[in-house]
């Protein structure tokens, strides 16, 4: 099996509410999802997600009541408020704009050549 | 959305599991197997949980009732230990506050109800050539005019003094009455009175114009019974006629205590002794007051104040005006400057050394209690509880308690003011009523105290060694520990010594100064002042012959400066020089113009020359006689005879020394008048004091008196009164001071005696396994109880060593407060400072027995036994 992959701080959160995009999930729905897209390479423990989602809440970034999942059982739900959309792009964005920069200096030639 | 609660987390999580598990067993897991790999992907579910607690926005309000919830559990668990640390700490916390309060009241602020800011009090002074003055401070008439009419930077510039006036026909009690400018009540912020009206501006204008009075609710209610028709009705003031116009309401102070009057300042010349300050323009007795105009300061009205005295200066050659304004505050008033100085460290180092006390005495019992609780907090922590966490959980216990002191402390701090206002006589009426400096003070202090009592012993606490704790052994403020326990200890001892030595310098000025003779005879000298309607010297006359036909009247005489009738220690003072010393260089000397009887009837010896006699008189060109007193005749002519010698006063005249009288201690209680210089009394004067020797019992005496002035003066009412009653009246404060301090000094026992048990014995059950080996190595009963004894003479003794430097300190500031009162006493007084620390040390030994003896009653096989 491929070697985790470490977070870096601050990723977490960005994730959790990329998760919720489509629909709002328990707990558990969002640490599978993060795990399924990420291949299983990016490492997160399930239980550093609750302080996130925490922060999140307190934010006013998500909102969270309880529901029925899947199993018929009691879970609590969290979906995306409006204010967390716009954190998501505004943060999705930069992040886009650290892997460019990040990118093109790890492929730069010395100077005068092409790539 | 819904609130979350600790058990929405939990069940939160554990559904998570339940998930992963479900998931794990679905991917081929065992059931076992797969709720191990569960946990392990979630993580450190405990850590998980108290990261949740703590982010929880709840959570420190949460924490917080939590902790007071332990708090108060743990209270109820140690009840003896929790009463007596609120106690303390009450007392610590309740005197300061109830003082501060006084304080607050009477120095910080200007007595005015709206608007202190902008207050400004103008305190002027003369120097120079000025001639007899009545007060230090003060304007004359004529120079208030000018500022009123010339100063640009204050407003509604007003005037006042302070005199005494009886009221009626018939009763001789004298009363605190203020003449005002018209102004006075608007500047004070008294808009409407209660009934009636206020001055009109008429009043104030000329001399004499308008006899009106306002009087104060209080008086009105006491004096004249709430009499509704008061307004319009006519009263005697001083025996003239003045017309009642207005009462002021209860609450205005003003400058008076609650019984007030208050009279337009032109009818000044019916008060002050028949001075008039209207003719005699140039004479000092107002005091100014005024508020700024916007922008202006103290320091420019000032300045502008002292351009206009230097011009009515020159009207006046030879005088100089120094002029201050200051916020009306008591601490800022130039008069009072040396006393504040003084007074305000004593106070407040008074106070602080009460809290301190106060305080350290709660430590060590909260010290002995975290050492028996060691246990749990080794367990909390073993459990996980972050040290921060457990540092606010203890803190929070000891400010519970403190809240505890401060509430009953503020019950206290009401009361106290009311205490001390009936100690103090003839203060003027300030409102007490505590304002938001006095709460933020006792807040302030509260939370002082209770963080500093405890903080050691939560610090302490947390020191833990978590196995040996956990086992039970010594870990927790051992032997290495004891270096802040002794420094308690001598630091309470110190702050006892203090409180003990100041009672017992009372106590014994009390016993014996006081109670000596004070060198002439108190008890068969009635003394009164015949305030006569017409005085003249005819009538002072018949007066004399009169009194003297009395029976068992032995002797009449009058005198300018009575016994115990000055503040200061002696009367007016006069330069003494010897012939061909310049002026300024010579000896200041009390003065007194008596009559011939006067060293008889006070029963005052002549040890040299002679006394002064019947019907000698003062002649301008004959050189006068003065009899002088014996430190006088020291002073000038040490070991050499007086008798003949010819001295100099103020004026050059030439005064030749007939004869030297005793020292005697008249005017300050114990201590023994300055030099004083006795002139022979012209015949001329009135309003002298008269002083009159009997014989037997003074009852049938006095109303003999009242008689014979009645003949001659219908509306003559005087007091008459002993010497001795004067004197009684100025002990009777003294000992009301006493009992404060003696107050004081119990409580600084009781808390050393606390204090010290406390420590000695929580030593003594750490050392219980020590005390054991010893015993079983052969120590006696004996041995153990003087081993314990001796191991805290160190601290006891390095505390008294230190007691005994502040408490040296302390008197000498006492002395400098106390030398503007009747009451004097000695601080070189080793018997007291002997008295104090022999007691202090008897306490601590008594305190140090009790332990002692119960460590010597220590079976060995327990104590080796007990883990």
């Amino acid at each position: 099996m491929p070697e985790k992959l470490q977070l870096l701080p601050g990723t977490l959160e960005m994730l959790v509410l990329q998760s919720l995009v489509f629909g709002p999930r328990h707990g558990h729905g969002i640490a599978t999802a993060i795990q399924r897209n990420s291949d299983d390479l990016l490492l997160v423990d399930h239980g550093s997600l609750y302080p996130a989602l925490q922060r999140l809440e307190n934010d006013g970034l998500v909102a969270s009541e309880w529901g029925t999942s899947e199993h018929n059982r009691r879970a609590r739900f969290y979906k995306l408020t409006r204010s967390g959309r716009r954190k998501l792009a505004a943060h999705t964005s930069k992040w886009e704009q650290v892997v460019r920069a990040v990118t093109g200096v790890l492929r730069a030639r010395p100077e005068g050549e092409e790539a | 959305m819904s609130r979350r609660r600790p058990d929405d987390y939990d069940e939160e999580i554990r559904e998570h599991i339940e998930m992963e598990t479900r998931d794990n067993v679905a991917r081929g897991m065992s059931t076992a197997a797969a709720r191990l790999a569960a946990l392990r992907t979630f993580g450190n579910v405990g850590s998980v949980r108290q990261r949740l607690h703590e982010g929880a926005p709840s959570y420190w309000l949460d924490t917080v009732f939590q902790d007071i919830r332990q708090g108060l559990r743990l209270l109820r668990q140690s009840p003896l230990l929790s009463v007596s640390i609120v106690l303390t700490l009450t007392l610590g916390i309740g005197i300061n506050t109830g003082v501060f309060t006084v304080l607050n009241a009477i120095m910080l602020r200007a007595r005015v109800q709206k608007d202190p800011d902008r207050f400004a009090h103008v305190a002027a002074r003369y120097s120079g050539d000025v001639g007899p003055t009545v007060l230090d401070w003060g304007v004359s008439t004529a120079d208030f005019r000018a500022y009123q009419s010339g100063v640009q930077s204050l407003e509604n510039l007003a005037g006042w003094s302070i005199a005494r006036a009886t009221i009626g026909a018939d009763d001789p009690t004298t009363w605190l009455i203020q003449p005002v400018t018209c102004n006075f009540f608007s500047l004070y912020g008294l808009e409407q009175p209660r009934m009636g009206r206020l001055f009109r501006p008429e009043e104030c204008k000329d001399a004499g114009s308008a006899p009106v009075v306002m009087l104060s609710e209080e008086l009105w209610r006491r004096r004249f019974q709430a009499d509704p028709k008061i307004l319009g009705r006519e009263i005697l003031l001083n025996r003239h006629p003045f017309t009642v116009v207005g009462i002021a309401p209860e609450r205005f102070s003003g400058r008076l205590r609650g019984p007030g009057i208050w009279v337009p300042y032109t009818t000044q010349p019916a008060f002050f002794g028949g001075a008039d300050f209207f003719r005699n323009d140039t004479l000092p007795w107002l005091t100014l007051e005024g508020r700024l105009k916007p922008g202006q300061t103290r320091a420019s009205a000032q300045a502008e104040l002292a351009v206009i005295a230097r011009q009515q200066d020159r009207l006046v050659p030879g005088r100089d005006t120094t002029i201050f304004v200051t916020d009306g505050s008591f601490v800022q008033e130039p008069s009072q400057r040396a006393q504040v100085f003084w007074i305000a460290p004593l106070i407040l180092g008074a106070l602080t050394l009460l809290l301190l006390l106060a305080c350290t005495n709660v430590t060590m019992l909260l010290l002995s209690r975290a050492a028996a609780r060691q246990r749990e907090i080794a367990v909390r922590l073993a459990l996980g509880a972050g040290r921060q966490r457990l540092l606010r959980m203890l803190l929070t216990e000891t400010l519970i308690l403190a809240g505890l002191a401060g509430g009953i402390s503020a019950w206290i701090a009401v009361r106290v003011p009311a205490t001390i206002t009936r100690l103090i006589p003839d203060m003027p009426y300030y409102s007490f009523s505590p304002d938001f400096a006095v709460f933020a003070y006792l807040a302030a202090i509260t939370f002082l105290a209770g963080m500093v009592a405890g903080l050691a012993p939560a610090a302490e606490s947390l020191r833990v060694n978590l196995t040996s704790s956990l086992k039970g052994q010594e870990g927790l403020l051992g032997g290495r520990r004891s270096g802040s326990r002794n420094f308690l200890v001598a630091a309470q001892v110190a702050m006892s010594l203090v409180l003990l030595v100041v009672a017992c310098l009372f106590a014994h000025a009390e016993l014996s100064t006081f109670r000596s003779n004070p060198g002439f005879e108190t008890r068969q000298v009635l003394q009164f002042t015949a305030r006569v309607q017409a005085p003249s010297t005819a009538l002072y006359r018949e007066l004399d012959r009169r009194l003297r036909q009395l029976p068992g009247i032995a002797a009449v005489a009058f005198a300018s400066a009575p016994p115990f009738s000055s503040d200061e220690g002696g009367g007016p003072r006069e330069e003494i020089r010897l012939p061909g010393q310049s002026r300024g260089s010579g000896l200041r000397a009390a003065t007194n113009s008596v009559s011939s009887q006067y060293f008889e009837a006070l029963g005052i010896p002549i040890v040299h020359g002679r006394g002064f006699r019947r019907g000698e008189l003062a002649r301008k060109d004959v050189i006068s006689p003065v009899v002088i007193s014996e430190a006088l005749a020291r002073t000038l002519w040490p070991a050499q005879n007086p008798i003949g010698r010819v001295i100099e006063d103020s004026d050059s005249a030439p005064l030749e020394v007939i004869g030297v009288a005793r020292d005697v201690k008249s005017q300050r209680l114990g201590v023994v008048d300055g030099p004083v210089l006795y002139r022979i009394r012209d015949p001329r004067t009135y309003g002298d004091a008269i002083l009159v020797r009997f014989q037997g019992d003074p009852a049938p005496v006095q109303s003999a008196i009242r008689q014979t002035l009645r003949d001659i003066d219908r509306a003559l009412l005087p007091r008459i009164t002993t010497l001795q009653s004067s004197m009684d009246e100025v002990l009777d404060s003294f000992w009301k001071m006493l009992e404060i301090v003696l107050f004081l000094a119990a409580v600084a026992i009781g808390l050393a005696l606390i204090g010290i048990y406390g420590v000695v014995a929580f030593s003594v059950s750490r050392r219980r396994r020590e005390t054991g080996v010893r015993v079983a190595l052969g120590a006696t009963r004996r041995d153990i109880v003087v081993a314990v004894m001796t191991s805290h003479l160190r601290p006891i003794g390095f505390g008294l060593a230190v007691g005994l430097l502040l408490s040296i300190g302390g008197s000498i500031a006492l002395e400098q407060v106390l030398r503007a009162t009747p009451i004097g006493f000695e601080i070189a007084d080793p018997v007291a400072f002997l008295a104090a620390a022999f007691l202090l040390l008897t306490t601590a030994s008594v305190a140090m027995l009790g332990p002692a003896l119960r460590a010597a009653r220590v079976d060995p096989l327990d104590a080796l036994r007990q883990e």
